[in-house]
Formats: C-alpha cells, sequence, structure tokens
C-alpha cells in the first residue's frame, strides 16, 4: 500500500471524469481484489462477479473519495469486503447447497500434477480458512495473499497494529486447532488436559 | 501456542495462499467496460456523389454563362 501520492494525482483525474486516469488504478489494483474476493468466496465465477462490481461502484463513487491518510487500495478492500459481506447474507437467505462446500473447490495453483498429497492439504486448510469469521479471514488473506504489513492490514481494517497482530496470533491458533481436529489429531497439551 | 507450532502453520499458509493470476479475457473486459475507448470515425467518401455534384457544378457554371452572354 505504497505511492500513495502516485495514486493522488489519478485519483484527481478520475474524479474529474478522466476514464483513462481510472484505467490506470484499474491496472494497478485488479489482481489485489480479485485474489481477496477469490480467497473469501472460493469460486471463480463470483470472484470475477464481485471484482466487476467493485471497480464499478468505486468508479461511480470516486467523487466522494476522500483521502484522510486512507489509501485509495483500503477504499477498495473495504468496498470489497462489504460485497463479498453481502453476497454470503444473499447466499445464506437463498439456503442453497452450496456444492463447493462439498466438493474440494479447485484451485489454479501451480502445483505439479503428482502432488495430490500438497492439494488434500491446501483444500483442508482453505475450508478450515473459510470457516472463520470474516474479520479473520480478511486478515489471512490480506497478510499470506496480498502481502501486507501489520500495519496496512489496520489501515484497512480500522485497528491498531497491535489489535492487528494480536488477533492474527488467535487466528493461527484458531487454524491449528481446527486443522488438529480434521487430522484426528490432537496437541501434547490437548491429550494431557483431556486426563 | 509455542514459536513452532506459528511457524507451521505460516509455513503451510504460505504455500495454500498464493496470489492467482485472473483471466486474462476477464480483466479485458472488465477494462473496456469501465474504460470505454474513445473512438475517431472516419467518414467514408462516396465516389458517386462526388461525381454527381462535380457534373451539376458544371452544369450551373455553364448555364450561368449562357444566361449572361445572352442577356449582357
Amino acid at each position: 500500500m505504497n505511492n500513495i501520492t502516485d495514486d493522488e494525482d489519478l485519483i484527481r483525474d478520475a474524479a474529474k471524469g478522466d476514464n483513462e486516469a481510472f484505467g490506470k488504478l484499474y491496472e494497478k489494483y485488479v489482481q489485489k481484489i480479485y485474489n481477496y474476493i477469490y480467497y473469501r468466496t472460493g469460486n471463480v465465477n463470483e470472484a470475477e462477479d464481485l471484482t466487476a462490481r467493485v471497480f464499478h461502484r468505486s468508479l461511480r463513487h470516486i467523487q466522494n473519495y476522500d483521502n484522510r491518510g486512507v489509501p485509495f487500495s483500503a477504499w477498495l478492500y473495504r468496498i470489497a469486503h462489504n460485497l463479498v459481506a453481502n453476497w454470503y447474507r444473499d447466499r445464506s437467505r437463498k439456503k442453497e447447497v452450496i456444492l463447493e462446500d462439498h466438493i474440494p473447490s479447485q484451485f489454479h495453483f501451480d502445483f505439479p500434477e503428482n502432488a495430490l498429497e500438497i492439494n488434500q492439504e491446501n483444500e483442508k486448510l482453505l475450508f478450515v480458512i473459510r470457516k472463520l469469521p470474516s474479520d479473520r479471514q480478511q486478515l489471512i488473506i490480506l497478510k499470506f495473499v496480498d502481502g501486507l504489513s501489520n500495519l496496512e492490514i489496520g489501515v484497512i481494517m480500522r485497528k491498531s497494529e497491535g489489535a492487528i497482530k494480536s488477533l492474527y496470533h488467535r487466528t493461527l491458533d484458531s487454524i491449528r486447532k481446527e486443522v488438529d481436529k480434521m487430522e484426528g489429531t490432537g496437541t501434547k497439551d490437548q491429550k494431557r488436559r483431556k486426563r | 501456542m509455542n514459536i513452532a507450532n506459528i511457524e507451521k502453520i505460516e509455513e503451510k499458509l504460505g504455500r495454500s495462499l498464493r496470489p492467482i493470476q485472473p483471466n486474462n479475457e476477464f480483466v479485458y473486459r472488465l477494462q473496456k467496460r469501465l474504460v470505454p475507448q474513445k473512438t475517431i470515425q472516419v467518414e467514408k467518401g462516396s465516389m458517386r456523389f462526388a461525381i454527381v455534384s462535380t457534373f451539376l457544378g458544371l452544369f450551373i457554371g455553364v448555364f450561368i454563362m449562357w444566361i449572361f452572354r445572352r442577356f449582357a
């Protein structure tokens, strides 16, 4: 989330109706936003649809964007987060049976064909991540997929750097416990406590 | 949770959560919708119109000259 001043010029021009300026912002952030939505939804079609909505919405409201130390990318991530939340809410209302929940989703990882074991591990981990509360999912994806620092994540999530660090450790702990549960193994600590 | 466990989970997450490339066609199509290209339209000339207007101009010119000679 750097080059805030570079974005400022583009945003100013885009707000005046310069489509080319907005196009440059789009090129800069489309992959990051797509990645965030893809890992939140686990579905290519939904990721494309929601990514399109993020950029259409940001284009409509770019005149209202006010940079008070909040980078443009943070604004886009917040729009994406809200749209994903709406998507989950609408999905739960429809009470559809989502195949992705029952069938491991296909991810476009560049794994060799014989790395079945690695794929199964990934599927398990991604399933666990998607069970987390939305703020923890957001944190994990921003950290590992987009490579953002705790400070940058804090700006997006409107939390302090310390709060993000604390949330991060709690999230890792949750993930570890869920993974252990799925694998049917417990840590030595858990086994000791049960005695 | 000890450091070894944290590192193990972080390692797994790092392996699983890699950036992926969206479909190029999707990125291109969306860009076209968001940022319509400015087009310059070049009018195609009509040969028939050019010939007719030339002969019409010549005819009018000859007609005007004839009127001047007749009444001058």
